[in-house]
């Protein structure tokens, strides 16, 4: 124990020399008595014996409350020695700004260390904030500034713990981490299988605790949905086969699990049939081009001897001419006199997403002279029709044979969105995006990192590119609705039976609702060095000063000025 | 600070005599303790069975044959004097036993007003008793209060001896109120005789405070006479205080003994019991 004023305890020799000197003028002030006749008389009865310096050893402990007063303000510090406090290194890179509901990453790493540290028996003294570098949000970037801020501290002896929230690589044992973090719990579908046996395979996973959810397999049809085989999941990842699945050739399976969670785009696996091929007579020789455009769709099939052109759709003999090319009188089409045009190529109705870009067009286009009244008309050279269409019955009005179109990038893939126009038409099957097709996937850099979904256009309007942050699932767009999307998995499509994905627009709301702060927490080592640490002792020598003194001197004079006076007169 | 009667004591004094008049009659109170003055006839009521035979009017009766009382009343009051030992044995100035001195005086004069009496107040002094004022009417009641208030504070010896400088009781006699703690050394037995001369009585009302009941000084002490200025050192008060308190006693003893000795009316007066109390005990004819 120390004293900050150690010169003030010198005031304790004088003290009780000076309360024995003013309790002692104290005492012998002549006090008027009315009574001092009585005194006198009683003095005289009485024999007393000899008087002693202290009356009573009552009186010595009327002292304290002085020699209390004195001791504290000498000072006095009781010194413990205990071990070091913890620096507290805090990593403060963008990442560390991410937010959900109870605050950013930072703000919710340091609440968590404050009531950590006391726990651990450590104290938090100081925290040093160091500038991390930014990074990217996908990319893992280790912080080196910090890990050897982290051993020079160490080195010099200091106990350490690093608040980030990307695990270190190089981290010594000896210092402390707590490592905050973002997990959103996540069950899904990842394999969804069904083979010409009937059998059906699920596999499905999960990340953190998702607790029991059920897998239903149901038939969507135009009579609506109808349950066939659903099964509680409790434990994850599982694997189930169901046997005897065998759909109706125009019917939809769908594999979902319920009930939903935060992220439903790996929650629903859709099982289409395949699109039926498509059948095309073609001669012999002479319509080379759509034979070039035509062979380009793995879905179609070739046909020659029979033509001039027969698209059909399915099996052999179901079908009849439905691409009617120029000059042309039949399927309530009639043309007339060549005219060149000249212009920019323009895509229509059903056709209407199809990007053109800036193509220009110049060649001899028919004119149309009958047309059924519902024909639809579906590309323009210049307001010009050139591709109409009436139900199932599409009419070319330039000759492939002679036009330019046909050296053109787009004619193939519009001699294939009419393949696609006629099955859909056909089948309400939805067309799957070719494999073939070039996709463009950019990654959302720069993008926020708190959405958890993004869709970016690559550069084809209506067909866009879905990527989650983490690039689990990549799909492309077929359909977009108001509130829904209908998406196509590339990665994990089986052949022949693609797997079809419908998932939800995740809203940022719904992703701060399903993440939760994860916390991974160790203590940092012992450490070698101890500091010495003051206690201040004023207040338990104060408050029992002043009590004492209460005790000594405000009590008594209490008790001796008892009311005895009773002013207030009861009436006989 | 001056001294200054409690608020309520005005009121409190106005109500007195109703307080003394309660369950005593119409001929009760004050005048009925009171000596001296002369009885005169008033009128005649009718015998009823009880009345003493000797009032009577045996001769109303033997020429009228009806059988009738006399009844008869006080035609002129004694005179009442109220003296105040106002030596320093009385306390400081408002202290408890200045205070009630000064109300039972207030309201000694007050009742003795209220019978007809007329009053002095008096203070002793070195040459006896001294006037400091005549009072005949209860209209002078707020003469009485200033009177009271500026009486001087305590102080100098007790001149109790200097009574006997009193005049002697004269014509429809006097009714003398001695208030004082009779602290005299030896007790004032050969000057009490005085009060009960002539036609005249005497009350000694015997003051002692609450707080000279019980003392509070540390247990060593040194306490000064306020009258002589004489000092003791009181080295164990512990030990001293069982004697003193038998020495009050005994005081208390020999005042009472020598007030029954001269046939004087006797009242301890303490400031704890209200003023009221002190006088219907006195005028009752209890003695405390």
């Amino acid at each position: 124990m120390t004293f900050e004023r150690p010169l003030v305890l010198l005031l304790l020799l004088a003290a009780p020399l000076l309360l024995l000197f003013i309790r002692r003028r104290l005492e012998l002030r002549p006090r008027p008595v009315t009574t001092f006749l009585i005194f006198k008389r009683a003095l005289a009865r009485l024999q007393l014996p000899p008087r002693r310096r202290f009356r009573s050893w009552r009186e010595l402990p009327r002292l304290l409350p002085l020699i209390l007063a004195l001791t504290a303000l000498a000072g006095p510090r009781l010194l413990r020695e205990r071990e070091a406090s913890p620096l507290v290194l805090v990593d403060v890179s963008p990442s560390m700004g991410t937010r959900t509901r109870e605050g950013t990453r930072l703000e919710r790493g340091l609440r968590r260390i404050r009531d950590l540290l006391p726990e651990a028996r450590l104290r938090p003294v100081a925290g040093v904030v160091e500038e991390g570098t930014p990074r990217p949000l996908a990319v893992f970037t280790p912080l080196p500034s910090i890990e050897e801020r982290c051993r020079e501290l160490l080195a010099a002896g200091e106990r350490v713990v690093l608040l980030t929230d990307r695990q270190p690589r190089d981290l010594p044992d000896a210092c402390g981490l707590l490592l905050v973090g973002d997990d959103r719990p996540d069950a899904g579908l990842t394999a969804a299988t069904l083979d010409e046996a009937g059998r059906l395979l699920l596999r499905g996973v999960s990340r953190g605790e998702t607790g029991k959810r059920r897998v239903v397999l149901s038939r969507e049809g135009p009579q609506g949905s109808r349950s066939l085989r659903e099964e509680e999941i409790g434990t994850w990842p599982f694997r189930l086969v169901w046997e005897g699945i065998l759909p109706a050739s125009d019917a939809l399976l769908r594999v979902r699990l319920e009930p939903a969670d935060a992220n439903p785009l790996d929650d629903e696996v859709w099982l289409a049939p395949p699109p039926r091929p498509f059948v095309v007579g073609l001669p012999v020789r002479g319509l080379d081009v759509l034979e070039r455009a035509f062979a380009a769709d793995p879905q179609v099939i070739i046909l020659r001897g029979e033509g001039p052109c027969d698209l059909r759709v399915g099996a052999s003999g179901e079908g009849r001419a439905r691409l009617l090319l120029p000059p042309l009188a039949s399927g309530g089409f009639r043309t007339g006199a060549v005219r060149r045009v000249r212009g920019p190529m323009r895509a229509l109705g059903a056709l209407s997403s199809f990007p053109m870009g800036d193509e220009q067009g110049d060649d001899p286009v028919y004119e149309v002279l009958e047309a059924p009244p519902d024909h639809e008309v579906l590309l323009t050279l210049d307001r010009v029709p050139l591709l109409v269409r009436a139900g199932d019955v599409f009419a070319l009005l330039v000759d492939p044979r002679v036009g330019a179109w046909k050296n053109r990038r787009s004619f193939p893939l519009i001699l294939s969105e009419v393949t696609g126009l006629l099955g859909r038409a056909r089948s309400g099957i939805r067309r799957a995006w070719r494999g073939g097709e070039a996709i463009k996937v950019r990654s959302p850099a720069g993008a926020d990192p708190d959405v958890h979904l993004e869709i970016l256009p690559p550069g084809l309007p209506g067909r866009s590119v879905a990527v989650d942050e983490d690039g689990f699932f990549r799909f492309v767009l077929s359909d977009v609705g108001p509130h829904r999307l209908r998406l196509q998995g590339l990665d994990r499509s089986v052949p022949g039976w693609p797997l079809t994905l419908t998932c939800a627009v995740l809203s940022r709301e719904a992703v701060l609702a399903a993440t939760v702060t994860t916390i991974t927490w160790r203590p940092p080592a012992p450490s070698a060095t101890r500091e010495d640490h003051a206690v201040p002792l004023e207040p338990w020598l104060l408050l029992p000063a002043l009590l004492l003194l209460l005790l000594f001197e405000c009590v008594p004079r209490f008790q001796r000025a008892g009311i005895h006076r009773n002013q207030e007169f009861s009436r006989p | 600070m001056a001294f200054a009667f409690d608020p309520s004591y005005r009121s409190r004094l106005l109500a007195l005599p109703r307080l003394l008049e309660q369950g005593n009659g119409p001929g009760a109170g004050l005048r009925a303790r009171m000596r001296g003055g002369r009885i005169e006839f008033h009128d005649h009521r009718a015998y009823v069975p009880g009345d003493d035979p000797r009032d009577i009017d045996w001769s109303l009766f033997l020429r009228l044959d009806v059988l009738a009382v006399k009844e008869f009343r006080r035609d002129e009051a004694p005179a009442v004097t109220v003296i105040l030992d106002r030596s320093g044995s009385m306390g400081r100035e408002g202290g408890g036993k200045d205070r009630i001195q000064r109300e039972v005086a207030g309201g000694l004069v007050h009742a003795a007003l209220r019978a007809g009496a007329p009053v002095s107040l008096a203070v002793l002094g070195e040459a006896g008793p001294r006037v400091l004022a005549r009072f005949r009417s209860t209209r002078e009641l707020d003469a009485l209060l200033s009177g009271l208030e500026r009486l001087e504070p305590p102080g100098g010896p007790t001149w109790l001896t200097s009574i006997t400088r009193l005049p002697p009781a004269r014509g429809v006699g006097r009714v003398v109120f001695l208030l004082s703690d009779f602290l005299v050394e030896p007790p004032p037995a050969e000057c009490l005789p005085v009060l009960a001369r002539g036609s005249g009585t005497g009350f000694l009302l015997h003051l002692v405070a609450e707080e000279e009941r019980r003392p509070s000084l540390r247990e060593t002490a040194v306490v000064r006479d306020p009258e002589t200025g004489e000092t003791l050192l009181l080295p164990d008060t512990r030990a001293i205080l069982p004697h003193y308190l038998e020495e009050l006693a005994r005081h208390e003893e020999e005042i009472l003994r020598l007030a029954r000795a001269h046939g004087l009316g006797h009242a301890l007066v303490d400031d704890v019991h209200p003023f009221e109390t002190t006088i219907l005990h006195l005028l009752r004819g209890g003695r405390t």
